[in-house]
């Protein structure tokens, strides 16, 4: 019965072909929303970009959210990427399958409104393809009333495609490696900033030859105490290079490089320089190689005041340094005992947001609380930094009433101002009822997989409570093994694997010998007809003392008969002694060996009739007798008496 | 003389058995007795002592199939849904036929999905596996062991039985199944070393919840970037591990690393 299954399955097996039925179904779609800007004001239009990237079989069905709280000034749907398919076919006749996945990208840019000044929630974006729903996140954003918070940096158009670079003056080339040629320079933003702060360092190079093509970055910009961000929407090609003179020698300025930079130590600060190398005078017709050059920035000096102590919050995080909003949002106000509310916090605003740690929510009694998930995303992006981190913490009601989650502040610091600043949430009351009555649950599954169903009635609508009451309860059967090796680690199952093939060699080994002696055997037994008889011969008359001398003489007969047939092959039994003589003779004897031998065995004859006993020393000299004989006939050149005869014939 | 070799191959194949053949030992009454005292506190509500009292067996060296599976209710019932997955799932690798350890298994990997839809996250708790990873679950160790011992002993057995056999149908009939034999022995061998890799590098694994950072797998081995959430019982593979930490790949083919204590191996 244990095995009975895997016996099934194995027999399943035997001459049957294993229909692969795999579904396609879509896979997780990619939601990206983004804000052109951190703070908004009432009454200013932003633009948000809402792009999904969508995969699977049928064609995606994108609800975009309600902005309440905004106006829709203009929204535009576009799909720059869409219809490529890929197909593969699956088994055969019947079972063929076709599947074919398609990949869309799906982009929608809307312009906005703030109404009002206050918090509001964008999200989520809901897509649903091939009977699946996926939700995107919900992104609480604060409109603010007039003055708002402006955007970071001290140029925030610098990294726009259509933006002017900063002119260039004697104070931005204080420092730079000057080349008649071309020479590299890093120009920071700013010289002067707080710890935790943003400065966006730009490397230029200086030309004043054409023809240049850069190659690579041997090392960039940056070094110890400083977190760098690349700009995603960083393109040299997206800026125009500019025609400056310095000294009398006109240049081409050509930016290469921008860099977000947060200094993560206080005091007067390196920036280690970049490195490039570039080729110089290639192209033309044969679009020969040009040779290349490497160049080396001045390193860069900042200074990096530390954060003021005075008036700093208790429990200020170092790092917390941007300007930042923060947010808490409950799923539910109203639950039941048993279902799980999820408590969202969110920070979200300018500056280095993967520094930022979201503040813990306390215990709160009556309720299991789970560890919370974080999430960051961050954007650094027309250069400005920022992004929203944000934590989801579940907690399940374990009895009835009022749970509320309190207040929760959280403090950083300004740069702009120069002072921390600090923002509470409100406190939130979730009221909990009885558990709802579920009926049982979900139904109970038959089949092989206990798959489960998908009426909705499931555990998770009645939480654990109607979960423990669905799931099949225990095994009373007590059928307990103890812990060991399975049989495929213990000796004496690779014993038994080794083993059998050994026996089947040893069969077929031995058949091998077997067939070949069957073959040769008249070769065999010619070659050893000599060693046989001498082995008789010590063996078999060793206990001649005690033997008769009828027995003894029988036994030597015996001997010399046995080996001259094995010898010569040929039936000597039942010849008389001038037959075996000439027998021999056919069989390239020598005439004297010939007589001699049969001499000695009518001698034996005589002798075991004979009534006179000879004496022990008399019977060893018989034996050595019969020994030379057999020396001699065993030397005889020749095969068998049958083969010389046919050969004479 | 004969009688005495066959006592001598008589003795050795004792032996043979002696180093660890046969069907393993049963539990004696003792361990009988804690089992059903641990159900009887099932029985009663008291899932947590039932719990502590499953998990005394097992350090006793009880690996049962049966015991995993009341053990993984015992969590379901205390509401820790990972370390009930990760029982069922260590019952299912003892015994793939054990049809209520599924069911409950597939239940509550239902529910942590539901409750993570809920809050907007869409889940694959279960590892996407291929045919033959499929077939090979199909089997327990000691089962594929048995099985691939009777199709390659017969098939041995056949083909030494070949010299005894003259007649030219029976012959041709011996030589099918021979093959056949043969065959499903090379299909079980592949069967067999698959789970004794598996025996010997264990990566299958289940995430539980025992730390506050469960649920999140980071960018390196202690570091604070966070990559992606994961909910706990959701299976996933082990690919690497270091200082407490163990490199993770989810059913997504998603990567990253997570604290030990939050993962629990098959």
């Amino acid at each position: 019965m244990r095995y009975s299954g895997q016996i099934i399955v194995l027999c399943c097996l035997i001459g049957v072909a294993i229909p692969m039925r795999t579904a396609a179904s879509a896979s997780e779609p990619d939601i990206s929303v983004v804000f052109d800007r951190d703070a908004i004001l009432a009454g200013e239009a932003f633009r948000l970009d809402i792009t999904v990237e969508t995969e699977g079989n049928g064609e995606p069905e994108i609800v975009l959210p309600a902005f309440e709280g905004f106006e829709v000034v203009d929204k535009r749907v576009s799909r720059p990427f869409s219809g490529f398919s890929m197909s593969i076919q699956m088994g055969t006749g019947r079972q063929a399958q076709r599947i074919a996945t398609q990949r869309m990208t799906t982009r929608y840019t809307l312009v906005l409104k703030g109404v009002t000044p206050g918090t509001f929630r964008i999200g989520p974006v809901v897509v649903k393809q091939d009977g699946r729903t996926w939700k995107g996140k919900v992104y609480p954003v604060e409109v603010f009333d007039g003055g708002g918070v402006t955007s970071t940096g001290n140029d925030a158009d610098r990294g726009t495609a259509s933006s002017e670079h900063v002119a260039i003056s004697d104070a931005d080339l204080q420092g730079a490696r000057l080349d008649p040629r071309y020479f590299l320079h890093m120009v920071p933003s700013r010289r002067t900033l707080y710890e935790g702060d943003m400065l966006i360092l730009d490397v230029y190079l200086f030309t004043s030859v054409g023809n240049i093509q850069l190659v690579r970055f041997d090392k960039e910009a940056g070094g110890d105490g400083f977190w760098v961000e690349d700009f995603e929407d960083f393109d040299l090609r997206n800026h125009r290079n500019r025609a400056v003179e310095i000294d009398g020698t006109a240049y081409e300025q050509v930016l290469i490089s921008r860099k977000a930079m947060f200094p993560q130590k206080s005091g007067r600060i390196m920036i280690s320089p970049a490195q490039l190398t570039f080729s110089v005078g290639g192209g033309g017709f044969f679009i020969q190689r040009g040779r290349e050059v490497s160049r080396t920035a001045a390193p860069v000096f900042v200074d990096v005041r530390e954060l003021p102590v005075d008036d700093r919050p208790v429990g200020f995080v170092q790092g917390h340094v941007g300007q930042y909003s923060l947010f808490m949002d409950v799923s539910d106000t109203e639950v039941s005992v048993g279902d799980p509310v999820t408590v969202t916090l969110s920070v979200r605003g300018s500056g280095n947001i993967q520094r930022v740690q979201l503040p813990q929510i306390p215990d709160i009694t009556g309720a299991k609380m789970y560890s919370p998930e974080t999430d960051v995303e961050m954007r650094a992006a027309q250069g400005k930094v920022g992004g929203l981190t944000q934590s989801k913490q579940v907690l399940i009601p374990s009895e009835k009433g009022d749970l509320e989650i309190p207040a929760i502040s959280w403090s950083w610091f300004d740069p702009q101002d120069a002072s921390y600043k600090t923002t509470q949430t409100d406190p939130v009351t979730i009221r909990v009822t009885e558990a709802a009555v579920t009926g049982g649950g979900r139904s109970v599954s038959t089949d092989d997989t206990g798959a489960s169903d998908n009426s909705g009635n499931g555990a998770a609508a009645g939480g654990m409570a109607s979960l423990n009451a669905s799931l099949r309860t225990i095994d009373d059967e007590v059928v307990l093994t103890m812990r060991r090796s399975p049989f495929f680690m213990q000796p004496w199952y690779v014993a038994v694997l080794v083993v059998c093939p050994l026996a089947v060699g040893f069969q077929w080994t031995g058949q091998w010998i077997l067939r070949r002696r069957r073959r040769h055997g008249g070769v065999y037994r010619q070659k050893n007809a000599a060693r046989k008889a001498f082995r008789a011969l010590k063996h078999e008359t060793c206990g001649g003392r005690t033997m008769s001398q009828e027995q003894f003489f029988a036994v030597v007969h015996r001997i010399l008969m046995v080996f001259l047939e094995e010898r010569f092959s040929n039936a000597f039994h039942g010849a008389t002694m001038g037959e075996i003589l000439e027998q021999l003779k056919t069989c390239g004897v020598e005439e004297g060996v010939a007589e001699k031998a049969v001499g000695q065995l009518e001698a034996y004859e005589f002798a075991r009739f004979s009534r006179i006993d000879e004496a022990d020393r008399e019977r060893d000299k018989h034996v050595d007798q019969a020994r030379e004989l057999i020396g001699e006939l065993d030397k005889v050149v020749g095969t068998t008496c049958a083969t010389r005869r046919s050969g004479g014939a | 003389m004969g009688g005495v070799f066959i006592r001598q191959v008589f003795v050795a194949l004792l032996v043979l058995v002696g180093l660890g053949a046969g069907r393993p030992v049963m539990a004696s009454s003792e361990l009988e007795t804690r089992f059903e005292k641990a159900n009887e506190l099932f029985g009663e509500g008291a899932y947590a002592d039932a719990a502590a009292a499953y998990d005394a067996l097992e350090k006793m060296g009880v690996d049962s199939a049966v015991l995993y599976y009341n053990r993984g209710n015992a969590e379901a019932r205390l509401g820790n849904a990972g370390r009930a997955v990760l029982y069922y799932e260590r019952a299912l690798a003892r015994d793939p036929y054990h049809q209520n350890a599924r069911y409950n298994m597939n239940a509550v990997r239902d529910f942590v999905a539901r409750r993570a839809n809920r809050q907007g996250r869409d889940v694959d708790l279960a590892m996407a596996t291929g045919p033959w990873e499929v077939l090979v679950e199909r089997f327990s160790d000691n089962g594929a062991a048995v099985l691939l011992l009777v199709v390659y002993v017969l098939g041995i057995g056949l083909i030494l039985l070949r010299p005894w056999f003259r007649s030219e149908w029976m012959r041709a009939g011996l030589a099918v199944a021979t093959s056949v034999c043969l065959l499903l022995s090379l299909f079980m061998g592949a069967v067999v070393l698959t789970r004794r890799a598996r025996y010997l590098m264990p990566s299958a694994a289940v995430i539980v919840a025992e730390e506050e950072s469960v649920g999140t797998v980071f960018e390196l081995p202690g570091s604070k970037k966070a990559r992606f959430g994961i909910e706990e019982g959701a299976r996933v593979r082990i690919v690497g591990s270091r200082d407490g930490w163990v490199k993770i790949v989810d059913a997504r083919g998603r990567d990253g690393w997570i604290s030990r204590a939050n993962v629990g191996i098959i």
